[in-house]
């Protein structure tokens, strides 16, 4: 269940990014705007995204523990 | 005040992080003339059209702009029009004889608040093949203020330098911490050890997908572009770095394979701390040696050092070894995070 989850997901990404991104759509054209500063909102919403998945993947953790404790 | 003691660390990963993207948004980048019209300058009278970033011309703003040479001003440009806080025109009567086939336009203007003229930019007046025409082509140079330099093609994306670079930074020295501990479990046979390496390996991953995630939106929007240096497109650049760190990422993504590949638990422990130390030096290997081999779109590959003095000015190091240290303390504390959950859980299980 979680790897197809994570399948469809990733498959989801994979497309969005080749189609969407493509030349000369209304994404690509904001990211060159004023001087691509977009690109950097980009990239810090990325890292971003990342610490958020490393603090649910540390919540699954904790709320596995607590169920332990609890038995 | 044992709480400041065992935890000023993490205060000062904090501190650092938010000096970091404060600094990476507040701090302007230099005025720079992005382009000129017409490309090239003939004998005699001409008008030239410049548009810049940043530049803020003001209406009735004493401008000064010459052709230069050596710094020695040779041509004075006349009847400068702003036409726009970006976009100024100016009247250059060039002469027959000049010194040299490359010269160079300075743009000064004089602010209300600043005491010296500020150095707007550097541009360089080339002589084509035709002795009659001249060239003018960019030329970067960062002005002497307090700001980010504006680099061809980089633009506002050199901010990206305190976050893309980073995290490889923090993925290496969490990389290293796991490889410690692998041999220090070889050492002892300490199951606590083989833990935290095998939870620095976890955040290490997090960082390498982060730094290639955002290495590939970094690289699409200005390695793609279509210029004489490179002629590549798309998210992926064929470059050996980029390929040394995917190969890495793929070698650690081995180690979590083989972990739960073996079911003993002394077992899975002793055999992935040994391929820890192998993986580790084939990540030195991939990102610190090879790159350094042949010529690569990452500065400070193909032979010098990286950090050399033209890919890093003053201000961009202020903030560029704060950021570096906070991200790496930011990953320690994560690893910290996840060995102490690790921990407790690894005690339930034996109880």
């Amino acid at each position: 269940m979680n790897n197809k989850l994570i399948f469809l997901i990733l498959t989801f990404i994979a497309f969005f990014y080749n189609s969407s991104l493509a030349q000369g759509s209304a994404i690509e054209q904001t990211m060159h705007e004023s001087g691509k500063i977009n690109v950097v909102v980009a990239v810090l919403i990325v890292i971003f995204i990342g610490i958020i998945f490393y603090l649910i993947k540390l919540d699954r953790k904790i709320s596995k523990i607590e169920k332990d404790t609890k038995e | 005040m044992n709480g400041i003691k065992k935890h000023w660390w993490k205060a000062l990963a904090v501190i650092l992080l938010v000096y970091t993207i404060a600094f990476s948004f507040l701090v302007p980048l230099s005025p720079k003339i992005s382009s000129a019209s017409p490309k090239s300058l003939e004998i005699g009278s001409n008008t030239l059209t410049l548009t810049g970033y940043n530049t803020g011309f003001l209406e009735g703003e004493k401008i000064y702009a010459c052709l230069e040479f050596e710094k020695k001003p040779l041509v004075l440009g006349e009847n400068i029009e702003v036409l726009s806080e970006n976009k100024i025109r100016v009247d250059f009567t060039v002469p027959e004889k000049l010194p040299s086939k490359v010269l160079n336009l300075r743009l000064n203007t004089t602010r209300f608040n600043s005491f010296a003229p500020e150095l707007i930019k550097a541009y360089s007046v080339k002589i084509a093949n035709d002795s009659s025409q001249y060239t003018t082509l960019t030329f970067s140079s960062s002005a002497n203020n307090f700001d980010i330099p504006n680099r061809l093609q980089l633009n506002e994306t050199i901010r990206n330098l305190m976050f893309h670079v980073p995290m490889w930074f923090a993925m290496m020295i969490i990389l290293g911490i796991s490889v410690w501990y692998s041999i220090k479990y070889l050492n002892t046979f300490d199951i606590k050890y083989d833990i935290i390496a095998r939870e620095a390996v976890n955040i290490g991953l997090l960082f390498a997908f982060l730094g290639l995630i955002t290495g590939s939106i970094w690289a699409k929007f200005t390695w793609s572009e279509h210029t004489n240096l490179f002629t590549t497109s798309g998210w992926w650049v064929n470059d050996v770095k980029l390929n040394g760190a995917a190969i890495t990422t793929l070698i650690y993504l081995a180690y979590r394979i083989l972990r739960s590949s073996l079911q003993e638990e002394s077992q899975k422990a002793k055999v992935s701390a040994v391929y820890n130390i192998f993986a580790f030096v084939l990540m030195i290997v991939f990102i610190m040696i090879l790159p350094r081999l042949t010529d690569s779109l990452h500065p400070g590959n193909g032979g010098n050092p990286a950090f050399g003095k033209y890919d890093l000015d003053n201000t961009l190091r202020m903030v560029f070894y704060p950021a570096v240290l906070g991200w790496i303390l930011l990953g320690v504390w994560m690893v910290n995070l996840k060995k102490r959950i690790s921990n407790i859980e690894n005690t339930l299980d034996y109880e």
